[in-house]
């Protein structure tokens, strides 16, 4: 064997190494672990190595002590799906008008970097801000009062489900937003001139070509904010009121916290993985079946 | 070829798993090192205590006095001290504070070392009415007394004109929307207390029947919705109080002196039914790597210096009487310390539930609406 191919292998695997040990220190052995602890049985203030089915069968049917975990798992799937909605439905026309309304690039650059920049701002800080700009208190009470609209404080802004969902659509849409520029950048403009000179209107331009030729891009975003807002325990415990306030990822962390059961945590955080992949199984498919249409 | 490349994967995940390893190792080693010195050369102390219980009103003195760095790790709930304590353990923390809830849990499964009586220092000064039996076992004391207080009403004068007089204020429609609640079971003790199920015996009501928790989930459900907010922190039902989100509350001493601080006229109540209370131990876990520092530590915050200050910044109640000495008026009015053994006995003090996995159950279903 020549030097040169051990050059060659020893680069090879090399350069793959850190990746492979990326993974199965930070994703496989977690995972591996999660998924043991979720067939243990919890004693007082340890997990007895025992084998049990009762973890799993609770989060669907209940115990003696309570109804399962699935109704909170559908609220949350609802509040994702709203979140997920609406962040599209701001990040498109966004993206869209920085590529085709704007002119200069140097305004195109900054439009962008501002609908980025909040992710440099902590996540805390977001949550806190909308706790002053919702509250009884607040800028948008104020704001009311002085309007004339309302006399009194409203208080149906903060602790909500509406306080939870504004936060998240505003924490989540940088992420929505970005895939969907990408992709509307990468349509060739050739093909829209052509849709006109086709006596394609603006609309059907839209309808026809830009967005089933960024269908890829909107489906990484909503992926983006659907598995992360899935997952968000913040913005309900900070924003949320009573049962708003209970998000399936909250009731994982009482857990490994409060509630003191990590099987059952660990179960339910199994359950989470296996859902949401499915559902990102069934949006790839569709994204795929949609590609192939183009194509 | 091949078999080297399968010994270079090998190879290169052993040692990357080595070297994970080592370092989640050397931690808990260094801590090791410390405590190998015996002569009290301790450098640090550990705590894993109730918000504001290593304020830096009274611990920065305690570490300009004695050299020893004060580490403190808060927890929200007793539930949450138990877990950190699960995952920790003597190699991660020295110190804890337990409440009645968890202290005798934590005494009968063998998670704390047995005190050493003649090294407390202010033990006899301590008042003999605090020195409940349920740290006691086989004849060793597990647990000194530390702080105490209530889990009264907060009642926003200014909106509230009437003082109240019963917990059912909270199912009065008039508050709806305007009412905060501790996050913790606690609230099916208050249930337990308007049932009056604790006349006879205190503790009947950390020991409540099926059918009884089932009661109390079905009124704890019916004001679910006119809770603002269940707080978990004493910091955020002052946040709430402060930013005129509530009006009543169930709450502890610290929001009330938080709050008037800022100007607002926040009064507390014991509504006729009672309140319950808690009563703080401080107790050094087993396996501490950090005894004698603990032992200063306890010794210090019980003194009576240590015990006023540590009352200031908290309002909690002492536990020993000689620290009214280092008290201004204001504080000894609000905490009730000149009436200490007549405020006592007013409170029903929190012990352990057995069943509290099913009292847990029961609240995540009231909070969670399921």
């Amino acid at each position: 064997m020549s030097t040169k191919r051990k050059m060659f292998h020893f680069l090879r695997y090399g350069i793959l190494a850190p990746s492979c040990i990326w993974l199965i220190v930070f994703l496989v052995i977690p995972y591996f672990n999660l998924f043991l602890y979720s067939f243990w049985k919890n004693g007082a203030f340890k997990v007895e190595k025992t084998f049990t089915l009762n973890n799993y069968i609770r989060f669907f049917a209940g115990d003696s002590s309570g109804s399962g975990h699935v109704m909170i798992l559908l609220q949350t799937l609802r509040t994702s799906l709203i979140v997920t909605v609406i962040a599209i439905i701001i990040s498109f026309p966004l993206a869209y008008f920085i590529i085709y309304a704007v002119k200069k690039a140097r305004s195109k650059k900054i439009l962008y970097m501002m609908t980025i920049i909040p992710l440099w701002v902590s996540y805390i800080m977001r949550a806190y801000a909308w706790k002053i700009i919702l509250g009884t208190n607040g800028i948008l009470n104020s704001f009311l009062i002085w309007l004339g609209v309302t006399s009194k404080p409203l208080d149906i802004f903060l602790y909500s489900d509406a306080s939870v969902i504004i936060a998240m659509v505003h924490i989540y849409t940088p992420y929505v937003m970005m895939p969907i520029y990408t992709s509307l950048e990468q349509i060739p403009h050739s093909l829209i001139e052509a849709s006109r000179d086709l006596g394609c209107g603006g609309a059907r331009t839209l309808g026809k070509i830009i967005i089933p030729l960024s269908l890829p891009g909107i489906v990484t975003g909503a992926t983006y904010a659907f598995a992360l807002s899935m997952g968000d325990f913040l913005a309900p415990s900070l924003l949320g009121g009573t049962t708003s306030s209970t998000k399936i990822a909250n009731i994982v962390q009482m857990q490994f916290g409060t509630s003191d059961n990590w099987p059952y945590g660990a179960a339910m955080g199994m359950i989470i993985l296996v859902f949401v992949i499915v559902l990102m199984e069934i949006t790839g498919k569709i994204e795929k079946h949609y590609a192939n249409l183009n194509g | 070829m091949k078999k080297i490349r399968k010994r270079l994967i090998v190879a290169v995940t052993a040692f990357s798993l080595a070297i994970s390893m080592a370092g989640c190792g050397s931690s808990s080693q260094n801590s090791a090192s410390g405590s190998s010195s015996k002569s009290g050369g301790d450098k640090v102390v550990n705590l894993l205590t109730w918000e504001g219980y290593a304020d830096s009103s009274f611990a920065d003195k305690f570490e300009k006095k004695t050299g020893i760095k004060v580490n403190a790790t808060y927890f929200n709930t007793s539930d949450d001290l138990a877990a950190k304590l699960k995952a920790g353990g003597g190699d991660t923390y020295d110190v804890i504070s337990p409440s009645g809830d968890m202290a005798g849990y934590i005494v009968q499964n063998d998670m704390a070392e047995p005190l050493d009586l003649n090294k407390l220092e202010n033990w006899s000064d301590i008042s003999d009415s605090v020195k409940l039996s349920d740290v006691e076992k086989d004849g060793k004391t597990y647990g000194c007394p530390y702080l105490w207080g209530p889990d009264y009403l907060i009642y926003d004068a200014d909106v509230v004109k009437e003082e109240p007089t019963s917990w059912d204020i909270f199912w009065d429609p008039k508050y709806s929307g305007r009412i905060s609640l501790y996050d913790d079971i606690s609230n099916i003790y208050m249930i337990g207390q308007m049932e009056g199920l604790d006349k006879d015996d205190p503790s009947a009501i950390y020991n409540m029947s099926t059918d009884q928790l089932e009661d109390a989930k079905e009124k704890l459900s019916k004001i679910n919705g006119s809770v603002r907010k269940y707080w978990t922190t004493a910091g955020e039902l002052t946040d709430l109080f402060a930013n005129k989100e509530v009006d009543v509350a169930v709450g502890w001493p610290i929001t009330v002196k938080n709050v008037n601080d800022q100007g607002r006229n926040l009064k507390w109540t014991i509504p006729k039914e009672g309140c319950t209370g808690w009563m703080d131990r401080l107790m050094i876990v087993k396996g501490a790597k950090h005894v004698d520092a603990a032992y200063k530590w306890i010794n210090y915050v019980t003194s009576p210096e240590g015990q006023a200050l540590s009352s200031a910044a908290t309002y909690y109640t002492v536990v020993n009487p000689k620290a009214l000495d280092y008290m201004d008026d204001d504080l000894i009015a609000t905490t009730n310390a000149d009436s200490l053994d007549e405020f006592f006995s007013k409170i029903n003090f929190w012990q352990y539930v057995k069943n509290r996995d099913q009292y847990n159950d029961i609240w995540v279903s009231v909070k969670s609406g399921t």
